[in-house]
C-alpha cells in the first residue's frame, strides 16, 4: 500500500516539469501521506481504508501542482538564452569552416607558397573547432543544489552524460587534427602516396584515449 | 458547533509559526497536533498546508531542510528563523487588538 501512495502521488505529478522544487513536492506529499497512513493503520483502520483516507486529502492538491507549472517560464526564458548562445556559437563556427576553405582556393589561385595557404587553413579552421570545444564542455549539465540521494542520482547522471560529451569532443578535435595534418604534410612534402597513414595512426589513438578513460573510472 | 474555517484560514501562517516556535517539525506532524489540539475540529487540508510553507519560505520566516523519513523517504522538516520569530511576535499583538475589538463589538 505505501508504494501504491508513492504511485499515487507519482501519477498526480505526471506532465510536471522535472525541476527541483516539483520533485521537493512530490517528496514531501509522499512522506506526509505515508505518516498518515502509518497512524491510520496503527488506529486499526484496514489498509484500504487507511489508504483511502490518506489519499483523498491529496486531491485537494492539484491546484498547487498547476501552480507550480506556471512558475516555470523562468526556467523556459533560461533554455531560450542559451538556445541562442549555442545557436551564435555554432553559425560563427560554420562560417568559420567555410571562410577556411575558401581561403585555401583564394590563396591557391594566386599561388601563394603553399606553407602559407596550408597555414591560412589552419588557423581559420582550428579557431571554430577550438570555440565549439570549450563552449560545449564549459556548458553546465546539472548544477547541485544540496546532497540528498535525488540530487545526487542526477549529478551521476550528468557526469555520465559529461563523459560521453568530452568522448565526443576528443574525438571530434582528433579528427579534425587528422585532416589537418594529412593535407598539412601532403601539400608540403608532396608525400601523398604515403601520408594517409596518418588515418590509421589517428584512429589508434583514439582507441587509446577512449581506453584511457575508461581505466581512469 | 461547526467551524468558521475562514477566520481560521487568516491565520493559518501564525498557526503553522506557533508550532514551530516550540521546534522542528514537518508537515504531517503540525497538522496532526492542530487536529488534537482542537479535538479534532480543525484540521488544515493539504493544499493549504504546503501554499503555507512556500509563502512562509519564500518570505524567509521558516527554512527547510531533509531529514530521515520512516521506509526510506527523505522527510521535509522545516524550522522557524529570526525573522519569523518576529512575525509570530507581531500576529499575536494584531490578534490580541483585534480579539479585543471584536469581543467589544459582539
Amino acid at each position: 500500500m505505501k508504494d501504491e501512495i508513492r504511485k499515487y502521488v507519482n501519477d498526480l505529478f505526471k506532465g510536471t516539469p522535472n525541476t527541483k522544487k516539483v520533485n521537493d513536492l512530490k517528496d514531501e506529499i509522499i512522506s506526509n501521506t505515508t505518516d498518515k497512513y502509518n497512524d491510520l493503520i496503527k488506529n486499526g483502520e484496514t489498509e484500504k481504508e487507511a489508504y483511502e483516507k490518506s489519499i483523498k486529502d491529496i486531491g485537494s492538491v492539484e491546484e498547487l501542482v498547476d501552480e507550480l507549472i506556471k512558475e516555470n517560464p523562468i526556467n523556459k526564458e533560461q533554455n531560450e538564452e542559451d538556445r541562442k548562445k549555442t545557436a551564435l556559437v555554432v553559425s560563427v563556427s560554420v562560417g568559420f569552416y567555410i571562410l577556411s576553405i575558401i581561403a585555401v582556393i583564394v590563396l591557391a589561385e594566386l599561388k601563394l607558397p603553399d606553407f602559407i595557404t596550408v597555414s591560412a587553413f589552419l588557423v581559420l579552421a582550428g579557431i571554430p573547432t577550438c570555440v565549439i570545444t570549450y563552449y560545449f564542455m564549459s556548458k553546465p549539465k546539472y548544477t547541485k543544489y544540496e546532497s540528498t540521494m535525488v540530487e545526487e542520482f542526477k549529478e551521476w547522471k550528468g557526469q555520465k552524460d559529461k563523459d560521453k560529451e568530452i568522448k565526443q569532443a576528443i574525438s571530434s578535435i582528433l579528427w579534425t587534427l587528422t585532416v589537418i595534418i594529412y593535407l598539412a604534410i601532403s601539400f608540403i612534402c608532396g608525400i601523398w602516396y604515403i601520408s594517409w597513414i596518418v588515418f590509421i595512426i589517428a584512429a589508434l589513438v583514439e582507441n587509446i584515449i577512449n581506453l584511457a578513460i575508461k581505466l581512469r573510472k | 458547533m461547526s467551524i468558521r474555517s475562514d477566520i481560521i484560514r487568516g491565520h493559518t501562517e501564525t498557526i503553522i509559526l506557533a508550532h514551530l516556535m516550540k521546534g522542528n517539525s514537518y508537515g504531517y506532524e503540525i497538522n496532526k497536533s492542530i487536529k488534537e489540539k482542537t479535538d479534532n475540529k480543525y484540521e488544515l487540508n493539504d493544499a493549504t498546508l504546503y501554499c503555507a510553507f512556500r509563502r512562509l519560505e519564500e518570505a524567509g520566516y521558516i527554512t527547510s531542510f531533509w531529514g530521515e523519513g520512516n521506509a526510506g523517504a527523505r522527510r521535509r522538516y522545516y524550522s522557524i528563523t529570526n525573522e519569523g520569530i518576529e512575525f509570530y511576535k507581531k500576529s499575536i499583538e494584531e490578534w490580541k487588538l483585534t480579539k479585543d475589538l471584536i469581543d467589544k463589538l459582539i
